[in-house]
């Protein structure tokens, strides 16, 4: 499979770790589904996407240009909730899909992605701008099910004005390989982001998770927090970057990454950047890694129960607070799809 | 809504006694710029051994073959073509201060450097330009077989001890300032440190850089041997010029078995000096670095001390304060690699910008797949004081195995105005209160130096402040 450069760092560092970016598999999404959503009314056809919208790659910005595009647009002062459903089989094993959001003034969106797959190979491209006008609000879960086999990649960005407020909450199961690229502009005073992201990959998957959120707006704030447990030979790399640009006075900002890994084999990097040129902020960044606490274990263990149960519990009660982040009507099934990742094998289901 | 706080202007000063410029008088200099010639004629001018020639060549061809890492400050106006590669002083090496020439003399004396030798130190190293003029150690020190010479003399007369480390541990492809040190290296220090001594007082190398447009490319070997202690503080300045300075020395240290190492600097090279200096430690079984390090001078610097922890419940702590002021852009960090079984490490990074200074931490901690047992400590803090400055934080870890404990935490941000108004509320003004709180920020890394350098860091952080406009 052809290989491209995803996820550059904004700041680049030495060259010889090879953390830079990562090169990984590509390919174009050649049979693709449809997602079918809950209320189509909101949706116009055609989607242009902002002229600065990066993408993972140039060359996956073109692989959800290939497919569907729409443009959402939640009119002012309304409350919405949309779900789409993208269900990927034999005949229709890949996805790609471009769309551009609007949530206007003083609007709700709460938006759920549900992918859903029989195991079969596929590629999965989505480029998503979300723009937030003053006081819009915006809530976005993505949970799959089912993509053990798939190359997934997942781009966005989301631009917010004065007062208005982004929360994006993914959990990533499945995916042979996954890539996340997410880019937020707060740009009005006071607004906010936050991302959420919980993982549990086992066998070898490959997750490349990628957040970048400048401050420019005085007051602003930003959280961004990935949890999650690394079994088999699963690897995770973090590049997360808050940066704090001249002018944002008041902006407060955190990134967090922490990872339990179950395996001598799995491998795990991090790259947390804080960028900044203003004084009158607060930054901070704050990771851990490391197997889980033998001493925990041992007195789960002494209550009764298993290894493999006293393991779960400790995973599950890291990432349980990202899951109770999620749309209510995806919590149940992540979390029984954390569960069996965890009691099988190296973390293959 | 967050209260804006009247900004503080805080003017850059002059630094007293290290920008006194001496009269450039030199008794040899290379033509300016990098050609086989000057190389050539800086290893004759050395009488060195065909060796060490063929090392230099070697190193300048791969010099010319390296690129500049994309990721590195602007260094534009560094031009090679224009740098003074090896200005030898008008002076041999002496072993009494009294006999150097007095404008040499009194340069270190100003420096502080004699009298810092009476009251504690075992040995003094004194490089001007590109030379050593002044070594002496403790007659104590060598009756215990510590051998703590410049590093042309080690060439000479210790050719067994200095063959099969130089160049081992930072090699000439490390990068391209790496081979252009190993094209054009002069000066430096040795140390060797035998088997279960223990040196009680520090030993100290000072580089002084007087002639304007010239780099300094001094070669540090430090080799301490099994069960053996050491404390080793280097020392650096320069007068400021309107000509690009160069400092691309090499620091190969290694900590042999149960062995300890301290490496002190204090960095103060002038504010017109490119500052692109390399230092590595190699840890054996049970071995422990200790790196301490104050960056304060220098227009550009890209200085991360590499420890290589390649010994079983082998240790390193890094503790670096890095202070940029106006024109300042001071890429620094730290590097460490576990290779070896239960290793720690421990890194505390600290900086502070100010005026439109850059301070950008810039490490990396990679845990190998065989390195089990692993633990560690990354804590990373930036104090702005001021929207001009900028302050980067860019830590890169890499971990290939599970059984490691490993935590990061890094801050950002300015003096807190509570603590500012509470100290003005008590009579001290805006600026002796925030000079009181960067030092109270820099303490744990003064706290790590002996005394006198500590007293010498504080009064570079003052210096930063004098003249300051509320």
């Amino acid at each position: 499979m052809e290989l491209e450069k995803v996820n550059r760092l904004p700041m680049p560092t030495w060259r010889y770790l090879k953390t830079n970016d990562s090169q990984l598999p590509f390919a174009m999404p050649a049979r693709p589904a449809k997602a079918v959503w809950s209320d189509a009314s909101y949706l116009t056809a055609g989607a242009a996407l902002p002229e600065n919208f990066e993408g993972a790659s140039p060359a996956w910005k073109d692989a959800a240009a290939s497919g569907e595009a729409y443009t959402v647009r939640i009119p002012a002062d309304e409350k919405v909730l949309l779900r789409a459903d993208i269900v990927m089989d034999a005949a229709s094993p890949d996805y790609a899909g471009t769309y551009v959001f609007r949530v206007e003034k003083g609007a709700e969106l709460r938006l759920v992605w549900s992918w859903k797959g029989g195991g079969e190979a596929g590629v999965c491209a989505l480029a998503a701008a979300y723009e937030l006008e003053e006081g819009a609000v915006l809530h976005v879960s993505a949970a799959e099910e089912g993509l053990s086999g798939k190359l997934l990649c997942t781009q966005r960005a989301a631009r917010a004005a004065a007062g208005a407020r982004a929360d994006f909450v993914s959990a990533d199961l499945g995916g042979q390989t996954v890539i996340t690229h997410s880019r937020g502009w707060l740009e009005g005073k006071g607004a906010v982001m936050h991302e959420y992201g919980l993982y549990a990959a086992g066998g070898r998957q490959v997750l490349d998770l990628f957040y970048h959120i400048d401050h420019t707006g005085e007051e602003t704030e930003s959280d961004i927090e990935v949890k999650g447990a690394l079994s088999g030979e699963a690897k995770k790399v973090f590049r997360s970057t808050i940066d704090f640009k001249r002018g944002c006075s008041g902006a407060e900002g955190s990134e967090g990454d922490y990872a339990i890994q179950l395996d001598p084999r799995t491998k795990n990097i991090s790259l947390p950047l804080l960028l900044c040129t203003e004084d009158n902020v607060s930054g901070n960044h704050a990771s851990s890694a490391g197997q889980i606490d033998p001493g925990t274990v041992y007195y789960l263990m002494s209550r009764g129960l298993t290894k493999e149960e006293a393991r779960r519990i400790v995973v599950e009660s890291l990432i349980r607070p990202l899951i109770d982040r999620l749309d209510e009507s995806l919590r149940e099934d992540v979390l029984a799809g954390v569960r069996a990742k965890l009691d099988a094998e190296g973390g293959e289901p | 809504m967050a209260e804006e706080r009247k900004k503080s202007r805080i003017d850059d000063v002059a630094r007293s006694i290290y920008d006194v410029k001496d009269a450039v008088e030199y008794a040899y200099k290379a033509d300016a710029g990098l050609t086989e010639d000057v190389v050539r004629e800086i290893s004759a001018q050395k009488d060195e051994p065909d060796w060490m020639l063929e090392k230099r060549l070697a190193a300048l061809a791969l010099y010319r073959k390296l690129d500049i890492a994309p990721w590195m400050p602007d260094i534009s106006e560094l031009d090679m073509d224009h740098i003074d590669t090896y200005v030898r002083p008008k002076t041999d090496m002496k072993a009494r201060w009294e006999d150097l020439p007095e404008n040499i003399r009194e340069t270190f004396d100003r420096l502080g450097i004699p009298e810092a030798e009476k009251k504690s130190l075992a040995g003094v190293g004194a490089q001007y330009d590109s030379e050593v003029v002044y070594h002496n150690v403790q007659e104590e020190m060598e009756r215990q077989g510590v051998i703590y010479v410049d590093f042309e003399t080690a060439v000479k007369e210790y050719p067994e001890l200095v063959k099969p480390y130089f160049g081992r541990l930072i090699t000439p492809n490390y990068h391209k300032f790496a081979a252009l040190h190993y094209a054009v290296w002069s000066g430096g220090s040795f140390v060797y440190v035998p088997k279960g001594v223990d040196v009680k007082m520090p030993l100290q190398s000072y580089f002084r850089l007087n002639a304007p447009g010239a780099g300094q490319f001094e070669h540090t070997l430090i080799i301490v041997e099994e069960g053996a202690k050491c404390h080793f503080i280097e020392g650096c300045s320069a007068p400021r010029y309107n000509v690009a300075n160069l400092h691309a020395g090499a620091v190969e240290l290694f900590v042999k078995k149960g062995a300890t190492l301290r490496y002190s600097t204090i960095e103060n090279w002038s504010k017109n000096m490119y500052n692109l200096n390399t230092k590595r430690a190699l840890v054996e079984d049970d071995g422990h670095m200790i790196w301490v390090s104050g960056s304060f001078g220098s227009h550009t610097s890209c200085l991360y001390p590499d420890t290589v922890l390649a010994g079983d419940r082998s240790s390193c702590e890094f503790t670096g304060i890095t202070f940029a002021g106006k024109g300042q852009f001071l890429d620094t960090g730290s590097k460490v690699e576990c290779i070896g079984r239960d290793t720690h490490l421990s890194i505390h990074s600290k900086s502070i910008s100010k005026g439109g200074g850059a301070a950008i931490y810039r490490g990396v901690v990679h845990i190998g797949p065989k390195a089990a047992g692993a633990k560690g400590a990354i804590s990373c803090e930036s104090l702005m004081l001021d929207n001009e400055s900028r302050s980067d934080t860019i830590p890169d870890i890499i971990i290939e195995n599970d059984n490691i404990d490993l935590g990061h935490e890094a801050k950002i941000g300015r003096i807190p105005e509570e603590d500012i108004y509470y100290l003005m509320s008590r009579g001290l003004s805006e600026e002796d209160a925030k000079a009181m709180l960067v030092r109270g920020f820099a303490e744990p890394i003064s706290k790590a130096l002996p005394l006198e350098y500590a007293v010498e860091m504080n009064r570079l952080i003052d210096l930063e402040f004098e003249g300051s406009i509320g």
